[in-house]
């Protein structure tokens, strides 16, 4: 066991001097003329909190406030700050001669519109434009934005060409008339309102531009194309009475880095938790945790900020299990937030067998467990669940959600839809890598398992779904939005999304008769037509009608061939692609936690960012360095400390929902409620495919089939399941843990919770017949149910109450029923 | 030979007077149980289907087998079966009849290995063949298996009928039984090797046991299927016997549209002879072979073979034509077939410009999504000049050495293709008319008369040819060239019309139905000659 932290700390101790401060950018190169670099000066404490001293420095005279110019002759750059007895310093570099600053578009007209939100998504950055102009969202796209205001005309989305007749929108004769400006400035009716004063700086750098004939500037090359945005911090945590600046750095695709922290734009997700500034200062308003959004130069960054409270007075140690609890705690001692204690070996066991296999531990085990004086037994019984036939099954029962095995998904055959499963359920078993089946899954061709996926209701999906749908499953990502335009909140673009559509665009089935699909990709030099029948097949670009290249997210084409499968280069670059494993470990983090480190799981974008982005790259790069082996991922996981925490909260951290300090209690699935109730009852559920006219059953269940068993949601009908959020896997699931009214009805008059309880055969009634005290049976149901011995309290007064009801056999009932409608029973805790 | 046999026999006559006005529509049977038996056994069965009450004797057709009645409830017989020590193993048929007419005919097994009846402590020792029958939807047969380190064993189900598809599945005790002590593992399952049209819906499985100790067997129906008739039997051997190969059965039928049809020296005299022309000797076609190298030259008629055994091979042969020809593409796959290898052949012209393909594209019937279909024929015009005929497989990811094809092109010959005759048996009321239907496929633009003739009816029975109400299709729009790919069917009836008073039967007679092209005013060879089981029976009440 390592000790994350070695020092008690004290209130006194954090408010004392800093250990050190330091600049950042530590280096820093200007290549240009008229190019710039905030630099700020950040003091860091002994217990890893930090503070901007920016403003409070006192700054070598090349650098006033922090903000360094290009001028004079290329050479070193060093700047100094000071404050107090502290100094720190930086190595810049100026690269480029004095000399007239290079005007472009992009990096001088493209910030005015972004930073003053005239291309943010809610106005002419939207997917059709706003008012008959269209720009491309934080100006990720300039010459299009120069056109379309230079040139004029009205953007549509299903055409490359204006709608309207062009009208310039600015005017070259008459600079000061220019629509450009007398919109923004409000001189003319304008539904965004004025976004900038009459003789504003923004307002003078357009005109100057117009009056200059408007010009693009030179087109900027591939080098310096920008490729991501960085902004200092990632995650700032933030004292209630202190105000730190972000800094906004442009990577360019040449390596180079530019500051862009005047031309983006700021906007925070919780105006009650912080505010930002146009200038990139934030300050804190209320105890909490947001996100500030950072846009620029078409790219999109976002921060995690945490306002925090005062120190905790004796921050404990807290002993950590391995790489996962040290990026977790680090954090919490970060925000102030004290972890909860370990849980209890029964509260262990419970969450473990339920999240590894989706069972109730059996009573006899739970006794065994929590009796056991092994130091080791948590990770004995951790490798004992994942050896057993249940964590296969309950995992393939995961994948097959996931993955989607469903009748009307997989080609209304439940012949194939079995296929299909069988090949997941062979994955899980054999532990394939996760990478493999992920491009078995991408490349299937002919008739195996994996290739049935493609086939929902009976047809080939078209390209743009079944792309759309890859990625989100194994990229965690949603392009969807960029079928029709460019992205509006990230920088995919509608290039881009039919790119890689084009994976797609030849998959073809072989077969009309509905029992015999062969999947294949088309030839696209073959028509298998002949002279009179034309079968050849295209994919166009919906807007510019231009046959379409698989062309990867890079932009890398891979040119189609007919000898050649081309999702083959597409799963080969997607499982080595970082989203890939990312994507990965953060579903499976969600299976034990209840949120991934990106929440929602499949929604990863720039402004939606990783709670814990290290721990995410970590794991990922585990995951990768293990051959993406999934049962060693959740051994990691289970192993943790943080996983193991108990739910019970302390006062630091009752509010925390996203930080993992204490485990959060999540509703069962569906599916796993419905085995529990059967397990406690010892009544299991059959499930029906077919009823015959007559009202006969044809087709059942073996007795003992689980609910997770069930291959196909569409073909076994349970309105228990239906009722808790059972997805039917016609589209990407999300389940819903929500409690609802027809909830409430089932537990009152269903019979999954009423006539289990008195089947002749259920465990109560077998336990009534034995005569069995009534300890003993409280004893029984609560180890079954809820994995844990009833505490002195409860005993007393459950039995005292059992003691005085006239029918014993009703009173049992009761007391059975209100232990499977609690939440202790029907949560993962 | 038909024997007849059964428990009324001696007073046959006045019974089935009796009990025919009781019947009241066709009887039908759907399974045995046992579904097999071991020569020289004697053992009591029971035949579940419906409409069963009155039938008093049974048909096996079949030397060696007895099979006699015992009893008759609606939905079951109870029959014994008699199998002479020669009785040799296999799939054996029998129909029942009464009052109400004779049944269809339904299959059970003769097997050589002893035989047992399920039951939950059944302990399987190879070679056993277990007779069972899943009573109730859901219902499972575990079995108990107690085998040797490095011991191979290969389990076979077989259903009674094609309503019920039983699946195997192998468990090995848990290796950690951490949830129960009765913990069983899966470690093997198979429902079939392949579910494709035309393949065996049968599950095998083959295991090499690496532990000796219990293991167990089930047996259970596809997605919980089970009733009366979900009757198997599951065969259990030693060692691993070869798998039976993906590959469909040939059509009991001729028909010229299989993959799987063979494409032998004798079949261009097999399609004369469709065509009525009994004369016309053609010389084999002559045979060339896939070469890496330059490809070989393809004359007419030819056969092109070869194996696409690598991913995305493509093979070739060279045409040259010195005149238009109407040719026929054939297309056969000896070994694995589809859906695992799938052949497109397709014709080019000197330009690259597709002029011929064995795949039939079309549109949906709203016209929204092209379709494409892989066919075994297909018919097409070439003008002279210089063609490159191409054979890969439909996907690029999939070759093997088993991937074999033959194609033979050839000039088309007008014959008839499949007769195909929906009934397999008459039951005929006294006073009433049956329509007998049966289609015909015009091949390669046949179109010479075909005569039909139903011969051996009993007394009161007569036959007239009917002309059918032709079915008026609007033509598809969205067809393609469906006529390349497919034959002209024809319907042809007649009508058995029964005279009142006739006597009703008590045993079946076989009139025989012959089909025949007339060719040149005479009748040529027949293409269809078969037996129908014939029977006058009362009319339903």
């Amino acid at each position: 066991m390592k000790l994350l932290l070695p020092l008690l700390l004290t209130a006194a101790a954090l408010a004392a001097d800093p250990v050190a401060v330091r600049l950042v950018p530590a280096q820093f190169e200007l290549h240009r003329p008229g190019a710039s670099q905030q630099l700020l000066l950040i003091a860091e404490y002994a217990d890893g909190s930090t503070q901007d001293l920016t403003d409070a420095a006192t700054w070598s005279a090349n650098a006033p406030a922090g903000l360094v110019t290009a001028g004079g002759t290329p050479g070193p750059l060093p700047v100094t700050a000071t404050h107090g007895r502290f100094r720190a310093s930086a190595t810049g570099r100026l690269e480029t001669a004095p000399g007239p600053a290079v005007f472009r578009f992009r990096s001088a007209i493209g910030p005015i519109l972004t930073r003053r939100g005239c291309n943010s998504p809610a106005c002419h950055g939207g997917v059709k434009g706003r008012g008959g102009l269209k720009l491309s969202a934080a100006s990720l796209f300039p010459r299009d934005d120069y056109d379309w205001i230079v040139q004029g005309g009205e953007y549509q989305v299903l055409s490359a060409e204006s709608r309207t007749p062009r009208t310039p929108r600015v005017d070259l004769r008459n600079p000061n008339a220019s629509l450009l400006l007398r919109k923004a400035t409000g001189t003319v009716s304008h539904g965004g309102g004025p976004r900038f004063a009459v003789d504003s700086l923004d307002y003078r750098t357009i005109l100057d531009w117009i009056r200059q004939g408007a010009p693009f500037g030179p087109p900027d090359d591939d080098a310096s194309r920008i490729t991501a945005i960085e902004v200092f911090p990632k995650i700032l945590t933030l004292e209630k009475n202190r105000k730190h600046r972000l800094l906004v750095t442009a990577v360019l695709a040449n390596g180079r880095r530019e500051d862009l922290t005047a031309q983006a734009l700021y906007l925070t997700n919780d105006r009650q938790i912080a505010t930002v500034a146009d200038s990139g200062l934030v300050a804190p308003v209320a105890l909490g945790e947001t996100s500030i959004l950072v846009r620029a130069a078409g790219q999109a960054a976002a921060v995690i900020v945490g306002v925090i409270g005062d120190p905790v007075a004796h921050y404990p140690p807290i002993a950590t299990n391995n790489f996962i609890d040290e990026h977790v705690f680090d954090k919490l001692r970060r925000l102030r937030i004290l972890p909860s204690g370990l849980s209890s070996d029964a509260e262990f066991l419970r969450r473990v067998c339920l999240d590894l296999t989706g069972t109730l531990p059996p009573p006899g085990r739970a006794t065994a467990f929590v009796n056991s004086r092994d130091p080791q037994k948590r990770q004995r019984v951790i490798e004992a669940l994942i050896a057993t036939p249940e964590f296969t099954d309950y995992w393939t029962f995961r994948f097959q959600d996931l993955f989607r095995v469903a009748l009307f998904a997989n080609g209304i055959n439940p012949k194939w839809s079995q296929m299909y499963g069988e090949w997941i359920r062979e994955s899980i078993a054999r532990n394939k890598p996760y990478d493999r089946m992920a491009w078995e899954r991408l490349t299937a061709q002919g008739y195996d398992g994996p290739t049935r996926h493609f086939l929902p209701y009976d047809v080939i999906g078209t390209p743009e779904e079944t792309m759309a749908e890859e990625v989100r499953v194994f990229f965690g990502r949603r392009l969807e939005c960029a079928q029709c335009h460019n992205h509006p909140y990230e920088t995919w673009s509608q290039d881009q999304f039919w790119g890689l559509a084009a994976f797609f665009g030849r998959l073809f089935k072989m077969g009309d008769t509905g029992n015999e699909y062969v999947i294949f990709d088309h030839p696209l030099h073959e028509g298998m037509g002949n002279a009179e029948v034309n079968g050849r097949i295209e994919t166009l670009h919906p807007r510019t009608k231009a046959k379409l290249v698989p062309t990867l997210l890079d932009g890398r084409s891979v040119p189609p061939s007919d000898q050649e499968n081309p999702r083959k280069a597409l799963a080969s670059w997607m499982v080595q692609h970082p989203y890939f494993a990312e994507a990965a470990v953060n579903r499976l983090w969600a299976e034990f936690f209840g949120r991934g480190l990106v929440d929602p799981v499949d929604d990863f974008r720039s402004t939606n960012p990783a709670t814990h982005p290290e721990l995410l790259s970590r794991l990922a790069a585990e995951f990768r360095r293990g051959g993406h082996d999934l049962r060693a991922l959740m051994r990691l996981i289970v192993n943790s400390r943080t996983y193991q925490l108990s739910a019970a909260t302390n006062p630091t951290n009752r509010a925390d929902r996203a930080n993992y300090s204490h485990a959060l209690p999540r509703p069962l699935l569906a599916e796993v409620l419905l085995d529990a109730i059967g397990q406690v009852t010892g009544v299991p559920e059959r499930f029906t495919t077919t009823i015959a006219p007559d009202g006969k059953i044809t087709q059942q269940t073996p007795t003992g089939t689980r609910a997770i068993h069930l291959r196909e949601p569409d073909l076994f009908h349970s309105r228990f399941l239906e009722l808790y959020g059972r997805p039917n896997r016609l589209a990407l699931p999300e389940r819903s843990g929500k409690a609802n009214l027809g909830q409430a009805l089932h537990m009152l008059a269903g019979s999954i919770y009423n006539e289990k309880l008195t089947a002749p055969a259920s465990r109560l009634q077998t336990l009534l017949r034995a005569q069995t005290t009534d300890g003993a049976i409280l004893e029984d149901l609560y180890l079954t149910a809820l994995g844990r011995l009833p505490e002195a309290a409860e005993r007393e007064q459950l039995l005292t109450a059992l003691a005085t009801q006239p029918d014993r056999n009703q009173a049992w009932k009761d007391l059975y029923w209100a232990v499977l409608c609690s939440r202790e029973f029907a949560e993962n805790h | 030979m038909k024997r007849l046999a059964g428990p009324m026999s001696g007073a046959l006559w006045v019974l089935f007077s009796y009990t025919a006005r009781l019947c009241a529509a066709e009887p039908i049977l759907q399974s045995v149980h046992p579904l097999a038996g071991p020569p020289g056994a004697t053992y009591q069965a029971t035949i579940a289907g419906a409409n069963l009450a009155g039938l008093h004797s049974l048909t096996v057709d079949e030397p060696g087998v007895r099979a006699r009645l015992l009893s008759a409830t609606a939905d079951q017989l109870n029959i014994e079966i008699t199998l002479d020590p020669s009785v040799p193993s296999g799939e054996k048929k029998l129909r029942a009849i009464g009052p109400q007419g004779i049944t269809n005919a339904i299959s059970w097994h003769v097997v050589a290995e002893p035989t047992a009846l399920a039951k939950p402590d059944l302990t399987l020792a190879p070679p056993l063949v277990v007779n069972g029958v899943l009573r109730e939807p859901g219902e499972v047969h575990t079995f108990t298996l107690k085998t040797q380190a490095g011991e191979a064993l290969t389990f076979e189900a077989v259903s009674a009928s094609p309503a019920f598809d039983p699946v195997l599945t192998l468990l090995e005790p848990a290796q950690e039984s951490w949830f129960s002590p009765k913990s069983w593992k899966r470690l093997a399952f198979h429902d079939e090797d392949l579910f494709f049209p035309g393949l065996s819906t049968q599950p095998r499985l083959t295991h090499l046991f690496a532990t000796a100790g219990p293991y167990r067997l089930q047996i259970s129906g596809f997605s919980g299927h089970g009733g009366p008739a979900a009757s198997y039997y599951l065969r259990v051997r030693p060692g691993t016997a070869p798998p039976p190969p993906r590959h469909p059965l040939p059509p009991p039928d001729w028909t010229p549209r299989s993959f799987v049809r063979q494409l032998g020296p004798d079949w261009l005299s097999q399609l004369y002879r469709r065509g009525g022309d009994q004369k016309t000797q053609p010389p084999p076609p002559t045979r060339i072979a896939a070469s890496a190298k330059a490809p070989p030259s393809l004359s007419i008629p030819g056969i092109f073979e070869g194996r696409i055994d690598q991913p995305a091979q493509v093979r070739k042969a060279s045409l040259h034509l010195e005149q238009s020809l109407q040719l026929a593409l054939e297309i056969e796959t000896p070994e694995a077939t589809l859906p695992e290898f799938n052949p497109v052949v397709t014709v080019f012209d000197s330009t690259g410009r597709e002029v011929a393909t064995n795949v039939h594209t079309k549109r949906n019937n709203n016209g929204l999504y092209m379709m494409k279909m892989i066919h075994p024929r297909t018919t097409f015009l070439l003008t002279p000049g210089d063609y490159t005929l191409q054979v890969r497989n439909i996907t690029t990811d999939h070759g093997r050495p088993d991937f074999a094809f033959r194609v033979l092109l050839r000039p088309q010959i007008a014959h008839a293709g499949r007769v195909t005759l929906p009934d397999d048996r008459l039951n005929l009321t006294p006073g009433a008319a049956r329509v007998l239907t049966f289609q015909l496929d015009r091949e390669e633009d046949f179109r010479d008369p075909v005569a039909a003739t139903l011969t051996g009816l009993p007394p009161g029975v007569s036959v007239l040819p009917v002309a059918d109400n032709p079915v008026e299709r609007p033509p598809l729009p969205n067809a393609g060239r469906i006529e390349r790919y497919t034959p002209k069917p024809q319907t042809f009836s007649l009508l058995l019309q029964v005279a009142e008073g006739t006597p009703l039967s008590a045993v079946p007679v076989y009139p025989k139905l012959t089909v025949r092209p007339v060719r040149q005013g005479r009748l040529a060879a027949p293409l269809l000659e078969k037996p129908i089981p014939l029977m006058i029976v009362a009319p339903t009440p």
